[in-house]
């Protein structure tokens, strides 16, 4: 009888580990899809800026050049792949939203007749957001954000839940790509769409069950390890002084002028 | 010297005691064994040494705990901290940073070491652990040894006086396994005391000087290794048994003319930017019986199972299946049970569960749930959520769900790594019962115990 199997080729142990694809392959090493490597403190002010900007602005023009400027931000720092997910996750809200709106609108006739600027702006300022923290999550180290905050002086109460959840984002990418293998593996060869079509309640405990319970136990499982590391709000990393590299410096001036753009369109859509 | 004096923990808002009566003395430089039954309170034991309980998790505590005269109790979590570390069952989990240096700097540094002090110890402990060519690797790079090395590497830099360690022989291959012996021998012999958990037990042959075997809570055997070698008491107290020789690769007597199972054919996989994972791979898997794949960690194990469900391409070679196209083309009906069960749990009820996985196999007659359930030891627990359930019991109930579906091929991703002996001896019971129903079943494991029991073919991705 010949050998079940036999090979041409095995590698040793230097081949590790493999790298990880789709979403976590984003945080491996340092760091896949991050062709600007800018600096932390960019990042970090960007994200600010742009949420209170979003936070201010009213009209759709404005708030879409900076969605499309964020937009070309991200593509320059995430890969294709990563972006598709994130705008499908948010098409995904979007849709519950506005199915969730449509319903309430039978028992609240005001909001039968809200406006096209109310009805879309708080998906362009959800847009935004993701677009400047998606970066700012994958890429920044946990020592580089502390030494910022530590130097904004922030309290131990917003600063310790901020580092957590950035450390967190791995590990809820980690299960949401999980699940997603472990559904499509489990329900294949069952119809496909049309198997969930007939079954949305299925569909919706297939998806959000497991993900809430793997939340619930991921960040639990994490605050054990940040009590036993001893991580506390008067956890200081050190830092080291910011150096804005020139492509630190064309980003942060291009957002300048961006943020200009969005201001003198939110100046005319007053007056209008 | 580490002391428990009669001590007591009940969870908060349960009637029955988690640990009770647990009396002990372990000197300097000595190591500890605690084994027992899945849910015998191993983990409930080390979060009261590791401080957690009471400073994170509430409930009654009585009795004493003191390691050199202090008491958890009595000092911070951080404090205590620098006395007994513990390292869980997993390590990714405790990572903060993103390389091997700053993970160890970090560990340091969040314990408010000084800066160039903390720089110098993260450079000794990586030398000391073998990892200096390591430092720049990102930890989500490392192999599950590795992992353990990085996070030991931290703790050993804090200068605790207690190690504890949960399951950490858990996801290693015997090799890695034998590495981190020979590791904690070494610290042992620095004067560390290590507590350590485990369900598989013989690694620790050489290690252990003493053995606390816990039953519900109590302390059922307690005394030197010798008293692990008594195969009754093993199997008395639902203990692993001892394992065999290693098996060598084999085929088992010949399969039926005919049978038409998996054949891969010069099978080459890489990941983007990697060399070759393995190349030119050829084999075969046999309807009706159960082929253990092993070998060391990153070798391909895993990958080769998403290959055969479909998960990843082959850069070459094909895979046919049961005289059709491969999983690419025509995905024969396969079905995989991957090693985090949470992921593979939706429903409300175990026995909703099941009716679920049985709707999509083909209608089989006097074919019910609760007999299912029965096969794999879960009709008490029909009516209760999937997701309370026991990591043991979780496993019996995913792969029962995966046989349900009268799968052609089943692929088992390490399907024994929470099990104690009982559990065990049932697991491997019912792959080999599902085998002979018919489908080809491929075991991907480094537990050399649940291969002894139930492989007709065994290989190794090794050389």
């Amino acid at each position: 009888m010949p050998a079940l199997f036999k090979t041409e080729k095995l590698p040793g142990e230097a081949a590790g580990p493999h790298p990880r694809r789709g979403l976590l392959g984003l945080l491996d090493g340092r760091r896949a899809g991050d062709r600007l490597g800018l600096a932390p403190e960019l990042r970090l002010g960007l994200a600010v800026t742009a949420s209170l900007a979003a936070l201010i602005a009213g009209d759709p023009l404005a708030l879409g050049l900076m969605l499309a400027a964020s937009l070309l931000y991200l593509a320059a720092q995430v890969r294709p792949r990563v972006i598709l997910a994130a705008y499908l996750a948010l098409a995904v809200l979007a849709g519950l939203a506005a199915g969730c709106l449509w319903l309430m609108g039978f028992v609240f006739q005001a909001l039968r007749n809200i406006s096209l600027d109310a009805a879309v702006n708080p998906f362009l300022r959800l847009g935004l957001s993701v677009n400047l923290l998606l970066p700012l999550a994958l890429h920044s180290r946990l020592t580089d954000l502390s030494g910022i905050l530590n130097r904004l002086r922030l309290p131990g109460l917003i600063k310790l839940p901020l580092l957590v959840t950035i450390r967190f984002i791995p590990t809820f990418l980690n299960d949401l790509n999980q699940i997603r293998e472990a559904v499509g593996l489990r329900f294949r060869g069952r119809g496909g769409l049309l198997f969930w079509a007939r079954r949305p309640l299925l569909g919706w405990r297939v998806c959000f069950t497991p993900l809430v319970v793997r939340l619930i136990r991921s960040a639990d499982e994490l605050a054990v390890a940040a009590e036993l590391k001893g991580l506390s709000a008067e956890s200081d990393f050190g830092h080291r002084p910011p150096r804005l590299r020139p492509v630190d410096q064309a980003v942060a001036v291009l957002a300048a002028l961006t943020l200009a753009g969005a201001a003198l369109l939110e100046i005319l859509h007053a007056a209008a | 010297m580490l002391r428990l004096e009669d001590l007591h923990y009940r969870h908060a808002h349960r009637p029955d005691w988690a640990l009770s009566g647990l009396n002990l003395e372990l000197p300097a430089g000595r190591a500890l064994l605690v084994t027992g039954h899945s849910g015998s309170g191993k983990s409930t034991l080390l979060a009261v040494l590791s401080g957690l309980v009471p400073h994170y998790y509430k409930g009654e505590l009585r009795g004493r705990v003191s390691l050199d005269g202090q008491e958890p109790a009595r000092l911070s979590l951080a404090d205590w901290g620098f006395k007994a570390a513990l390292m869980t069952q997993n390590p990714e989990i405790q990572f903060l940073g993103s390389t091997v240096e700053e993970e160890i700097l970090l560990t340091l540094r969040c314990r408010k070491i000084p800066e160039a002090e903390a720089a110098a110890l993260a450079a000794l402990s990586l030398e000391r652990f073998g990892l200096k060519g390591l430092g720049r690797r990102s930890v989500f790079h490392l192999s599950e040894g590795q992992k353990q090395k990085v996070i030991l590497a931290g703790l050993w830099a804090l200068k605790p006086r207690l190690l504890l360690l949960d399951e950490p022989g858990a996801n290693l291959d015997p090799a890695a396994g034998a590495e981190l012996g020979r590791t904690l021998a070494a610290l042992k012999a620095e004067g560390l005391s290590l507590v350590i958990a485990d369900h598989r037990l013989d690694w620790l042959r050489d290690l252990a000087d003493q053995v606390l075997v816990l039953r519900r809570g109590r302390a059922a055997a307690q005394g030197a290794w010798n008293l692990l070698e008594d195969e009754g008491l093993r199997k008395d107290l639902h203990l692993r048994p001892r394992p065999g020789p290693p098996p060598a690769e084999k085929t088992g007597p010949g399969p039926p003319e005919g049978a038409a199972g998996v054949e891969l054919e010069n099978l080459s996989f890489a990941w983007p930017g990697g060399e070759d994972l393995f190349a030119g791979l050829s084999g075969r898997l046999y309807c009706g019986r159960v082929t253990v794949l092993s070998g060391p960690s990153g070798r391909g194990k895993t990958t080769l199972a998403r290959l055969l469900c479909g998960l990843e391409k082959p850069a070459a070679g094909r895979i046919r299946g049961f005289g059709g196209p491969g999983p690419a083309g025509g995905r024969f009906a396969s079905q995989v049970v991957l090693q985090n069960t949470d992921h593979q749990l939706y429903l409300s009820s175990v026995r909703a569960e099941m009716e679920l996985a049985l709707a999509g196999g083909p209608p089989a007659a006097g074919e019910t749930a609760e007999r299912r359930l029965a096969e794999f030891g879960l009709a008490g627990l029909a009516d209760r959520h999937p997701q309370s359930l026991s990591g043991g019991e979780k496993q019996r109930l995913t792969v029962a769900l995966g046989l349900a579906g009268a799968p052609r091929l089943l692929v088992l991703d390490e399907p024994s790594s929470g099990l104690d002996g009982r559990n065990l001896e049932l697991m491997a019971a019912q792959i080999r019962k599902a085998a002979r129903k018919g489908p080809a079943v491929l075991v991907i494991t480094h537990d050399r115990q649940l291969a002894a029991l139930c492989a007709d073919d065994y290989l190794s991705l090794e050389t």
